[in-house]
């Protein structure tokens, strides 16, 4: 009984405190559980470019900051430049869907290259606009 | 008497050369053309448009200023333009060389261009400008008319405007409001207007996305092993003046992905407009011609 008792614990506790980051799967973007001791931008982008099926590179952040509610992620260009269509999407999405969902107090994310605010992430999507929180919430 | 005359004669000399440089509500007033009043000139206007700032130093006898890759130098005797040495120059002289736009008023006052406008795209229904120093600019609708309006000194397509002139005009149509954003050296016009799709244009992905009104859904699709459709998200820099858009674009997102079982993200593809409803969708070819079929249905 103190055997089962114990195992629901860890199950609860693990379940409490850890948190969904998002990767990559058949083309498609998929949710996964893993446990961050502590929750920070540097710390999730870690987690992220630590796992083979994801299109975060690692050394990706440059820089990011809090403004008011919005967070401001400053990117590293040269290391997704040679990134398709596809893997541009799936960057972008894993990025915004595992911050929105462990950063607290944000409402928006603005992404920035290289220091600069620019028009294009890599070829085809357009990140000179923000990006809402309310798009990119990781289902329960 | 030699005394007076010389006193006069200085007196003269000072009125005929000071003149007033104003930058917006600074003003700078200057009696000769000499190092300091240049390197005040420069430093101020470059601060105020937040550009380039000015690097400066002595070199010999000589004082120095560099900005844009041009450089005047100051001795004793001569002022040196970049390569050129001249005996006796003119406010107007150093300001032109460094391609600053002011107007100069009969009493001899330089009004220097308080927002420098580099460019003004037109996207059908809304405009987006770039520019450096202060945003100088109003809009109005008159008679179906768009109006931008000068309120300072504003330059654009190399002339200087006054105060309260046309700097841009354009016919418009069904426009209810103005949504005027204004990002850092970047403002967005938006003209606001009520969609109604009543005509579908399809597009490749590769395909450059023209000749579309707010009333068309546009529809582009990428050949691709994934099954996914994408819009435009709206974004909160828009105040909710994108949420029509991105509504209606959700909605016909929604009625494709309940047939095929297709995800929908939310993805500010390049190629999907501002102005207009439009999705992007990933998937084979022989899915495209049924889906094809299916929008058009949706729109009839």
């Amino acid at each position: 009984m103190k055997r089962v008792l114990i195992f629901v614990f860890v199950l609860i506790s693990f379940y409490m405190f850890s948190q969904k980051i998002a990767l990559v799967e058949n083309n498609d973007i998929i949710f996964s559980e893993v446990h961050i001791n502590e929750v920070t931008v540097e710390a999730l982008f870690n987690i992220l470019s630590s796992y083979e099926n994801s299109f975060v590179p690692k050394n990706i952040l440059i820089a990011y900051y809090f403004v008011d509610t919005a967070l401001i992620l400053d990117f590293n260009s040269s290391l997704i430049q040679d990134y398709s269509a596809e893997q541009e999407v799936l960057f972008l999405l894993q990025v915004l869907y595992t911050l929105f969902d462990n950063i607290n107090g944000i409402d928006r994310i603005y992404i920035l290259l290289d220091g600069k605010q620019t028009n294009l992430l890599v070829k085809y999507i357009n990140i000179y606009f923000s990006f809402p929180k309310d798009l990119y919430k990781i289902p329960n | 008497m030699k005394k007076y005359f010389f006193i006069l004669f200085i007196f003269i000399q000072v009125f005929i050369f000071s003149f007033n440089i104003i930058i917006d509500d600074i003003t700078i007033e200057a009696s000769e053309v000499n190092f300091s009043v240049v390197k005040k000139i420069l430093e101020t206007y470059s601060s105020f448009l937040n550009d380039e700032k000015i690097n400066f130093g002595s070199l010999g006898s000589f004082s120095y200023i560099e900005w844009h890759d041009k450089l005047v130098a100051f001795s004793n005797e001569v002022v040196v333009l970049n390569d050129s040495a001249q005996q006796n120059i003119f406010i107007d002289d150093v300001l032109d060389f460094f391609e600053i736009n002011y107007f100069k008023d009969d009493n001899g006052t330089y009004y220097l261009a308080t927002m420098v406008i580099n460019d003004l795209k037109d996207f059908g229904s809304y405009f987006q400008i770039d520019y450096l120093g202060k945003n100088s600019i109003s809009t109005i609708i008159d008679n179906d008319n768009f109006y931008i309006i000068s309120l300072k000194y504003v330059y654009f397509n190399e002339k200087i405007y006054l105060p309260n002139e046309v700097i841009f005009t354009k016919k418009i149509q069904n426009t209810i409001d103005i949504a005027f954003n204004d990002l850092p050296n970047r403002i967005i016009i938006q003209l606001i207007q009520t969609y109604k799709i009543s005509n579908i244009k399809f597009y490749s992905f590769s395909e450059k996305v023209i000749g579309y009104d707010p009333n068309t859904l546009v529809v582009i699709f990428n050949n691709s092993e994934s099954n996914l459709i994408f819009v435009r998200n709206y974004s909160p820099d828009f105040n909710g003046n994108d949420w029509q858009r991105f509504s209606l674009s959700t909605s016909i997102a929604k009625k494709i992905s309940s047939k095929f079982n297709f995800k929908i993200y939310y993805i500010p593809f390049i190629q999907l407009p501002l102005d207009a409803p439009g999705i992007v969708i990933f998937t084979s070819n022989d899915n495209w011609e049924e889906i094809k079929k299916i929008i058009e249905g949706e729109i009839k």
